[in-house]
């Protein structure tokens, strides 16, 4: 599936993280050799992209980065792949991050915000994959999680504890790679009636 | 929610037109405005070269507002350079729509195509399903009448485990293929053997 922000960047990169992961690799149009290096040498520990993920664990963002920000050792290496983000968003859903930089040196400061809209739109299409990894037996259960049935009847229909509904959410959340199991349906509904539903009265 | 599912024929001379242009300006909602999807549109209205007489439409109504709509078109339809969507599809004949789709080529008086299928948004999160299913059962149900046997769609494949929940007979019939919006296979509804005589 194209990603809403290919178009906008000459190069860009950026990690998904599951709740707790740390960042070892990266969905990236950057070459394999920077990528091979960035995590080879831990970059991510001393990128100001990953810095300012850090200042942004709360809400969802952007920044330009400064010419100071981007003048030290990572940067000199960096711009030898083309590999000199200027634009940094981070992208929270459900307990999930995208960490995002793209390389745009002409990047009109005024369109950050559309770009960012378009960073979380890839961070969702991201998370969309997942849910096709979802047995039928998870797909069940989130259809009658959809159908607003209750935990205890969703249990009964099952055949199984309350218990085991609560760890069958938390599976399903793990294969998502979220930790909020109404998020995840939220995605699910986004997936699964997209292309039938539209606004209408 | 309270609302009633029928069909409508366009060859019915006592027909409300009023109902089959909402259903035509609800697909424009879906696909055009929602979708961005590249389709011919007219005065808000989504029509293609399988909206002739020869299909059928099932919607959803509630206070003569149309919920949901869904349209049928027999297999063995023939319109000169096109025969019904699924199939053109697979032959590789409609741009943005995956080819190579089906487990094998139908084209029948038992079997039809169920295309085109939209829903309100104004339906709850909740009773999707519900509306869905009911307009397919109400698909099965004239197809049954005019002598079919099975029903063709082309969707998301978590909906065969809604449908197989609802009771209906439904199978993969194909491949399941990524394209832009995500993931696609075409399926097949067997109707219960005697469901004409019921419907009739």
């Amino acid at each position: 599936m194209k990603h809403p922000i290919q178009e906008k960047f000459n190069k860009y990169g950026f990690v998904i993280l599951a709740p707790g992961q740390v960042p070892s690799d990266a969905i990236t149009t950057f070459s394999d050799e920077w990528k091979e290096v960035y995590f080879r040498n831990e970059f991510h520990k001393i990128d100001p992209v990953f810095e300012f993920a850090v200042r942004s664990t709360r809400n969802s963002n952007c920044t330009l980065l400064s010419e100071a920000q981007m003048t030290n050792e990572l940067f000199e290496e960096a711009r030898m792949f083309e590999a000199d983000s200027n634009f940094v968003s981070v992208s929270h859903y459900g307990g999930n991050t995208m960490v995002f930089g793209g390389v745009n040196p002409e990047l009109d400061p005024r369109a950050t915000a559309s770009i960012q809209h378009a960073c979380q739109a890839t961070h969702r299409i991201e998370l969309l994959k997942n849910l096709d990894l979802l047995t039928d037996t998870q797909i069940d259960l989130m259809e009658m999680a959809e159908e607003g049935f209750l935990d205890k009847e969703i249990a009964s229909e099952f055949g199984i504890s309350l218990s085991a509904i609560a760890q069958r959410k938390q599976a399903i959340c793990k294969a998502v790679g979220t930790d909020c199991f109404k998020s995840t349906l939220r995605l699910y509904t986004l997936q699964k009636w997209g292309g039938l539903v539209g606004e209408y009265t | 929610m309270r609302y009633f599912t029928t069909t409508v024929d366009l060859k019915d001379s006592e027909l409300d037109h009023s109902i089959y242009v909402q259903c035509l300006q609800l697909r424009r909602e879906v696909f055009i405005s929602q979708m961005g999807w590249n389709l011919y549109q007219h005065m808000g209205c989504e029509f293609d070269q399988y909206d002739t007489p020869a299909s059928v439409h099932v919607v959803a109504l509630q206070n003569n507002a149309v919920l949901g709509c869904m349209r049928l078109l027999r297999t063995d339809n023939d319109l000169g350079n096109a025969t019904y969507m699924i199939l053109d599809a697979h032959l590789g004949r409609i741009p943005n729509l995956p080819s190579g789709i089906m487990d094998e080529q139908i084209q029948s008086q038992d079997t039809w195509e169920a295309s085109r299928l939209a829903i309100s948004s104004r339906v709850p999160t909740s009773e999707r399903n519900a509306v869905l299913v009911d307009l397919l059962r109400t698909g099965m149900e004239y197809v049954a009448t005019r002598g079919g046997t099975s029903l063709l769609g082309m969707m998301n494949p978590v909906f065969l485990r809604v449908f197989r929940r609802a009771g209906l007979r439904a199978y993969k019939f194909g491949r399941i293929a990524d394209q832009r919006d995500g993931r696609l296979c075409v399926m097949k509804l067997d109707l219960e053997p005697g469901a004409a005589m019921v419907a009739a």
